[in-house]
């Protein structure tokens, strides 16, 4: 268990230099920070979905509360790095206490779906109306439809006037997606994240075994907030601009779509889904031969119809099923259960 | 005293919209006491153990376990008076491997290093030994029985509900199993659930007969198994 532990992080150390020097040299950073971020949400996602068992159609939600609790703080504190951990802690606990009403209500996964997505209709809606100058917070007007511009950014905490952006925002979000990757398998593998695993494949057992179910989802969902609002924040970072089109159904929408699309059951496959369909959508935004919501929407068909399982797991099969020809051709494993095994690897 | 009352049912009925799975049914349960429940299928004896864990809410009537009622209570606070349920149709997590379902039972109250001590010991005491690292969803329908009677005593529990525990197992996997529940009787109460009367006959003590949601008769098993009314209900005779 340590030893594997300590290999797989000096590989994911490896694996994270590796991309952090390669990739700049064919995307530029300012493309490849917001896609680190999309990864970190996404990763969000995949974390409650795949391993939590719960299906949030509102992911966005926790996304815009980080990024706007980010933009609300940094106006009023004047300083970054406060905002950045109320970024974090704030929308886990919005997390927390809205995940704790559904899952101390019983409520079933539809229901959860559903509310989760009004969840999300409701903040946008509403931050669409605070155009008014009575909507404020603080010293911080929510502007409405046009957001709010004009926060303090990130900077080194021990030198206020060095900004963090272009390169160096890139690096630092690059770094943070590797940590919180780390971390989330870090929690996997501790007695909470088996405890978690468990309670996706039975809720009733775990039940039965005399865990509170509502509160370990409680727990689960608050972690997912507290990710998918960090990458909230850093957006916020990039864009240095947050409007209520965080909280669109778009965007909602797009990031259950990069889980699958990745491999929802993973924590690479989200974080893989993220950057390919983002610079999908970057690379045809570029163009307006044909419309972008029309060719994401088809990648998502083809992957669901041809890799329902998700690009990541397959990658991973096609490396394992050539180890396995060199060591042992006649005792493999019939196909379902193969299958199912090394799902279970792959986490 | 060893003859205390742990387990009372007082009047339980549960109603599904028309049919009366418990009809109003007394029962009261020795501490200690190997219990066996037996009675035609539909006979509500299922019923009775969910009402028992948590898992349903009885219409009307109350559960009293240790003088305290437990009526309407979430199983997961069941299972922390101590009481574990095997239920008829094994519940395990299908996707982990039985080592590591054994462990989150004996996980929920030990530290991880005595959690894994339990994991050996019961793998061994319950001859899983070859099994520890397959998933559960690859197993027979007996293995995945005893898989989760393994999950049941790794909970350490001082009730035990066994929901046909033999269905499923092969000839020796029913001796072992038969062992297994002599040996947890010696320091836990149980109850099973069993329609193998030659399952019945080599375990039982006291037999409660369960017939359309109401007790028929609760005697010793002798009594119990050569009594006319129980053979036609069994044979279906008596409507
Ligand atoms: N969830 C349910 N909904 C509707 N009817 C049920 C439900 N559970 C059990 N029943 C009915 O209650 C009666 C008792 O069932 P059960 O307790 O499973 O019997 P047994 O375990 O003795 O075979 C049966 O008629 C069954 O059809
Ligand atoms: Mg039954």
């Amino acid at each position: 268990m340590i030893v594997s532990g300590a290999k797989e992080i000096i590989t994911t150390v490896i694996v994270g230099l590796v991309l952090a020097y390669g990739l700049p040299l064919g995307i530029d950073t300012f493309t490849l920070t917001v896609l680190s971020i999309y990864a970190l949400l996404g990763l969000s996602l995949g974390f409650i979905w795949g391993f939590g068992g719960i299906l949030c159609f509102g992911q966005a939600a926790f996304f815009g509360l980080g990024a706007y609790a980010y933009a609300i703080s940094a106006i009023n504190f004047g300083t970054p790095w406060i905002p950045f951990f109320l970024a974090i802690i704030i929308p886990a606990i919005i997390a927390a206490i809205f995940g704790g009403m559904l899952f101390f209500g019983r409520l079933n996964d539809v229901y959860l779906a559903v509310l989760t997505l009004v969840f999300t209709l409701i903040l946008y809606k509403f931050m669409n109306v605070t155009a008014g100058e009575e909507y404020v917070i603080g010293k911080a007007r929510l502007g409405g439809y046009n957001g709010i511009p004009g926060f303090e950014t990130l900077s080194l905490p021990w030198d206020p006037s060095e900004y963090i952006y272009g390169d160096s925002l890139f690096y630092f979000s690059f770094t943070l997606l590797l940590v919180v990757y780390l971390g989330l398998r870090w929690l996997l593998r501790s007695p909470f994240g088996r405890v978690m695993i468990g309670v996706r494949e039975n809720e009733l057992r775990a039940e039965l075994m005399g865990y509170d179910v509502r509160l370990v989802k409680t727990a689960v969902f608050a972690i997912g907030g507290g990710v998918a609002g960090l990458s909230g924040s850093l957006y916020a970072n990039w864009a240095e601009i947050v409007t209520p089109n965080l909280f669109s159904l778009g965007q909602s929408a797009e990031v259950i779509i990069w889980v699958i699309v990745g491999g929802a059951g993973t924590l690479f496959g989200p974080i893989l889904g993220a950057a390919i369909m983002g610079y999908l959508k970057f690379l045809l935004g570029q163009q307006s031969l044909i419309d972008n919501t029309l060719v994401l929407g088809a990648v998502l068909v083809l992957a669901v119809l041809l890799l329902p399982r998700g690009i990541f797991p397959v990658i991973v099969d096609a490396f394992k099923r050539r180890g396995w020809k060199r060591r042992a051709p006649a005792n493999r494993p019939p196909r379902g259960r193969r299958r199912r095994r090394e799902r279970r690897d792959e986490q | 005293m060893n003859n205390s009352i742990v387990v009372e049912a007082r009047d339980l009925t549960v109603r599904f919209d028309g049919v009366v799975a418990l009809d109003a049914v007394n029962l009261k349960l020795q501490k200690n006491e190997l219990r066996c429940l037996i009675g035609p299928n539909g006979a509500g004896k299922s019923t009775f153990f969910k009402c028992l864990a948590g898992m349903q809410i009885p219409t009307s009537g109350e559960m009293i376990v240790k003088g305290e009622p437990t009526t309407g209570f979430d199983p997961y606070r069941i299972a922390r008076l101590g009481i574990g349920i095997k239920t008829q149709v094994p519940s395990v997590m299908n996707g982990l491997s039985v080592k590591e379902n054994i462990w989150l039972a004996a996980r929920r109250t030990n530290p991880t290093k005595r959690a894994n001590k339990i994991v050996s010991d019961i793998l061994d005491r319950l001859n899983l030994g070859d099994l520890a690292s397959l998933e559960v969803s690859t197993l027979a329908h007996g293995q995945r029985q005893i898989v989760e009677l393994g999950i049941v005593l790794a909970g350490d529990p001082w009730l035990v509900l066994l929901d046909e525990p033999a269905a499923g197992l092969t000839g020796d996997e029913v001796e072992r199993m038969i062992s297994v529940i002599k040996e947890i009787n010696d320091y836990a109460t149980l109850i099973v659930v069993e329609h193998d009367m030659h399952f019945i006959r080599r375990i039982a003590k006291m037999v409660t007969v369960f017939h359309r949601g109401r007790v028929l008769i609760e005697e010793d098993v002798d009594t119990v198994l050569s009594d006319p009314v129980v053979r036609d209900v069994y044979l279906g005779k008596r409507q």
